[in-house]
């Protein structure tokens, strides 16, 4: 099986902040925890090239998409990367299968995770109509469709009813077993962070470092 | 309504209807690089656009009489190869009312995209969307209340049209003359002051419905917009 990975190691700016990230991830999940403001979203973006790091180097299974010094900067839309956003940026003026088809009609993935994620009954509904949790089920199913090399969640679960969020968590553990897929996964709750990886990481003075773990 | 004021009345609409299309795509454009772009001379081509609401539209009609009328080297071109003379023509009126209303047909479409957020073609591009999907799919369907405000707007402002189509197209009865340049011949012509009104509150009739309809659809969608986002 061919390793999949994410590399990168950046210097960006968070709130005036230069904040130092560095991490390797392989075909597994990775959490980042800690408080709002701390720069989990901006790490996120810096990978999916919404914002550009100060310096640094970004890679996906070995193709350079973000060089400063080499001048490498790859167009959001050709890194292939799916992103579940805090915010769902969901497209108000679709309904439901048309937000989550709008990169890729892949028929196969797509039933599994209108059942998994419970979409059956909503598939038609308009945006502006749905719960917290259902946009939060919907924004995170739309990334996974279409075949990302990598997968960036940002709290993508919160709001989300319990028992489903579980099933959802087994099914990403899942997919980044078998589809090799590297994920990073950054969450509020400790619980979800443990329950899907040994490796998680949080922002102290500015970097990215490895959490000890106390149960 | 009268002979003579039927063919202003739906001379007028058939104008203010051939105006509006031919800006149309170039309005939605322009509102679209104007709402979505930063590059240097943005505020010229703003000012630019804006121009027709601040320049004499008799200068304007001038101004196209010396480029596309019959002795000018584009008119004669038409005129001898495509047998199209737009100087003293239903269509040239068309042409002067589009250009005079072209800054109302912009700003509504402009509004509505610069109100969108921008947060949500970042989405789209990391679903792998390109520009022009992005424009296709997102942009033009959310800016769609802007465009018919613009549309009916730039109707409007066609509807009421004097001074660039004077002087480019001059008032002939049944080819060139609308409503304002009926309403002017009367003035000019007609000793029967209730003729005058007549006419008068046909215009104002027009103008005001195509307003309404304007200022409701604009304020209706951005409502929605503002729905949305909550």
């Amino acid at each position: 099986m061919i390793k999949s990975n994410l590399k990168f190691k950046i210097e960006t700016e968070v709130d005036k902040l230069i904040l130092n990230a560095s991490l390797e991830i392989n075909n597994e999940i990775v959490c980042i925890f800690g408080p709002s403001g701390s720069g989990k979203t901006t790490i996120l973006n810096n990978i999916a090239g919404i914002i550009n790091p100060k310096k640094g180097k970004i890679s996906i299974n070995n193709n350079c998409i973000f060089d400063h010094q080499k001048k490498i900067n790859t167009p959001i839309r050709q890194r292939n990367i799916g992103y579940a956003f805090q915010d769902e940026r969901l497209f108000s003026h679709m309904n439901v299968i048309k937000n989550l088809t709008f990169k890729s009609k892949d028929q196969i993935l797509l039933k599994k995770i209108i059942n998994i994620f419970n979409l059956e009954n909503i598939l038609y509904r308009k945006i502006k109509n749905l719960s917290g949790g259902e946009k939060k089920r919907i924004s995170l199913g739309r990334s996974l469709i279409g075949n990302p090399s990598i997968l960036l969640l940002d709290e993508p679960l919160s709001g989300v009813d319990e028992e489903r969020k579980f099933i959802i968590l087994n099914f990403l553990k899942n997919l980044s077993l078998k589809k090799s897929i590297p994920i990073l996964y950054v969450t509020h709750n400790m619980n979800e962070a443990k329950y899907l990886s040994e490796k998680i990481f949080e922002i102290k003075n500015s970097i990215l470092i490895k959490r000890k773990i106390i149960d | 309504m009268t002979a003579f004021e039927s063919s202003a009345f739906f001379l007028s609409i058939k104008i203010g209807m051939l105006s509006t299309c031919f800006i149309l795509i170039p309005g939605i454009i322009i509102g679209w690089i104007l709402a979505k772009k930063n590059f240097f001379g943005k505020i010229l081509l703003d000012s630019f656009i804006h121009l027709p609401l601040v320049i004499p539209p008799i200068g304007i009609g001038y101004i196209l009489l010396i480029i596309l009328g019959k002795n000018s080297y584009l008119g004669n071109f038409l005129y001898e190869n495509f047998n199209i003379s737009l100087s003293f023509s239903w269509i040239g009126a068309a042409l002067a009312c589009s250009i005079m209303s072209f800054p109302l047909m912009v700003r509504p479409i402009r509004v509505l995209m610069e109100a969108q957020d921008k947060k949500i073609d970042d989405a789209a591009r990391s679903l792998g969307a390109s520009e022009f999907r992005i424009f296709l799919t997102i942009t033009l369907p959310l800016a769609y209340p802007g465009i018919l405000a613009g549309l009916v707007l730039a109707f409007a402002r066609s509807i009421g049209e004097f001074g660039a189509t004077i002087a480019f197209v001059g008032n002939i009865p049944g080819e060139t003359q609308t409503l304002p340049l009926a309403l002017w011949t009367l003035i000019e012509t007609s000793n029967n002051q209730n003729e005058i009104i007549r006419l008068g509150l046909i215009s104002i009739f027009l103008s005001i419905l195509a307003l309404l309809i304007a200022t409701s659809v604009e304020k209706k969608f951005l409502d929605r917009l503002k729905n949305d986002k909550k």
